[in-house]
């Protein structure tokens, strides 16, 4: 039974600059003046609101479409869902094993190779050595790399190792899955192949979050959706209710990056 | 990676549950750490052994100079500066690689909770396997020189133990400051060079006179330094060392503690 509970989750980021990071810049009084400045500027103390007093509680069979502009929060929402933002303020009970696919290449080592990156990959989604070793069979059949496995990754072209990275984070089944856009397998010939993984991996899931700009993709696999502006949550409800209130999002082509601070 | 997340929960629980799974996962951070080291070895033949081989040309260079510098036979000084040299480095590129444990996991620590101190682990990990590379080079000079029958491996492995749980504080600390002010890092790198010379690595703690022995009594690197260079040269290491080290141990076990309640979950929020 996964459940997350959240009841008026509030997160301030700190933005630090060089005159606030810089610990040589605290000893002198100038950056002290610097910042009154900045604060009188509007801008509270180098502090920005990325979600402010969200209140949600997702339950056993809950789809959720997370839809939203560039700075919307969305990442730092699914952040908090997933534990590594602990709020700033507000109660988060978080229940179930949580694996965020926002970054599927993440641990992978470009001079190892496809073996050891299943491996590698298998264990920075938390599996023993043990339980990554018994992965190999499965990404080899669906990844069709057979040799290539042997050879270090980076000598793969782009979309053979998207293949490989998507083989593996979703060879296995957490409580409860974030994503941030829907992760794929690159080429045109595998892209079905990927969609059938992922559509059975999203069923087996308790508790499926995703931020997405794509329409089609919210339709498709979400049964709610949540639409947030400046770090609410303007909107909840059907997803097409929620599409329409917001706009047209697939015409919104540009995805978040990871570098936004929400 | 826990299974039930509360903000409920008070922050010297979660502190402890963080210590706690990242020694449950130990195979995590031993994997990451082993991985940085095979690293150094997949695209050349000898990896890392390059790094121990420069660390041998140098000792022997240096070892024979210094030896007529401080008018001492090579076969004393050779094992002591050697031991100084390989001992210092393990010391200083841990506690320069502290500074970064947290900014340069960021990328994993953005994704998923994992425990924080498991990072550390990594980084102390990483650095005890280099260690292990380069004790051939003490092992071999020791083995020259006729002192390797009089080595204590008991106390060395004491002292050890005990360094590496100090390192771990050490890391842990200077990671989360490091992490806020991104200036730490220059001056720790700074420190850490001028160290190098007011330790007793090259020289003997009694050619200093009288009045500058506080140069190794205030030193807490000279402590840490003896009580693992001690035992190899078939040497105690002196009971000052001992007190000075167990004195350390604890501010930094409060220092870390008082420091982790406070900021742990703020570090993410940092990077």
């Amino acid at each position: 039974m996964a459940k997350i509970e959240l009841r008026d989750v509030t997160v301030d980021f700190p933005v630090f600059t060089s005159r606030s990071r810089g610990l040589l810049n605290i000893l002198f009084r100038y950056a002290q003046q610097e910042q009154r400045r900045v604060e009188a500027s509007g801008l509270s103390g180098f502090r920005v609101h990325a979600l402010r007093g969200i209140d949600l509680t997702l339950r056993d069979g809950d789809r959720i479409g997370l839809i939203g502009r560039n700075g919307a929060g969305k990442t730092t929402l699914l952040r908090v869902l997933s534990g590594v933002y602990e709020p700033t303020a507000g109660d988060i009970r978080i229940e179930g094993r949580v694996s965020s696919l926002t970054d599927i290449m993440l641990g992978m080592d470009m001079d190892a190779s496809g073996y050891d990156n299943i491996i590698l990959r298998g264990i920075v989604l938390g599996l023993t050595k043990a339980e990554a070793i018994r992965l190999i069979p499965e990404v080899e059949e669906f990844t069709e790399l057979s040799e290539y496995l042997h050879l270090p990754v980076r000598a793969y072209s782009q979309g053979m190792l998207l293949r490989l990275a998507f083989a593996v984070s979703t060879a296995i089944t957490p409580e409860i899955l974030l994503m941030d856009e829907m992760i794929g397998a690159g080429d045109a010939s595998f892209l079905k192949k990927a969609q059938v993984r992922i559509t059975r991996l999203i069923d087996q899931v308790s508790i499926l979050v995703i931020a997405s700009h794509n329409s089609d993709i919210l339709t498709q696999f979400c049964n709610k959706a949540l639409v947030l502006d400046e770090g609410r949550i303007v909107a909840a409800g059907e997803v097409h209710e929620c599409l329409a209130r917001y706009g047209s999002p697939a015409r919104d082509t540009v995805a978040d990056g990871d570098g936004k601070v929400g | 990676m826990p299974v039930s997340v509360s903000s409920q929960t008070s922050q010297a629980r979660r502190l402890r549950d963080d210590v706690v799974q990242s020694v449950l996962n130990w195979r995590f951070w031993t994997y990451l750490g082993w991985n940085d080291i095979l690293k150094q070895y997949r695209r050349s033949f000898i990896g890392p052994v390059w790094i121990t081989l420069n660390t041998a040309i140098f000792i022997v260079a240096f070892g024979l100079v210094g030896a007529q510098l401080f008018k001492i036979s090579v076969e004393e000084y050779l094992p002591y500066f050697c031991a100084g040299h390989i001992i210092f480095t393990y010391l200083s590129t841990l506690i320069n690689e502290g500074c970064t444990v947290y900014t340069s996991a960021d990328a994993f620590l953005k994704q998923t909770p994992y425990p924080k101190i498991a990072f550390v682990f990594r980084v102390v990990w990483r650095n005890s396997i280099l260690l292990a590379h380069n004790m051939v080079v003490i092992l071999a000079v020791l083995l020259w020189s006729g002192h390797f029958a009089q080595v204590d491996w008991l106390a060395f492995l004491l002292g050890l133990a005990v360094t590496m749980l100090a390192a771990s504080f050490v890391i842990a600390i200077l990671g989360a400051v490091a992490t806020r002010y991104r200036d730490i890092p220059m001056i720790v790198a700074s420190i850490m060079q001028i160290s190098f010379f007011v330790t007793p690595v090259i020289w003997r703690p009694e050619q200093l006179t009288e009045r500058a022995q506080w140069l190794v009594h205030l030193n807490p690197l000279a402590s840490y330094l003896e009580i693992l260079r001690a035992p190899l040269l078939g040497e105690a290491a002196s009971a000052q060392a001992w007190l000075t080290v167990l004195g350390i141990q604890a501010v930094l076990a409060v220092v870390f503690y008082v420091l982790y309640v406070a900021v742990r979950r703020r570090i993410v929020y940092w990077l």
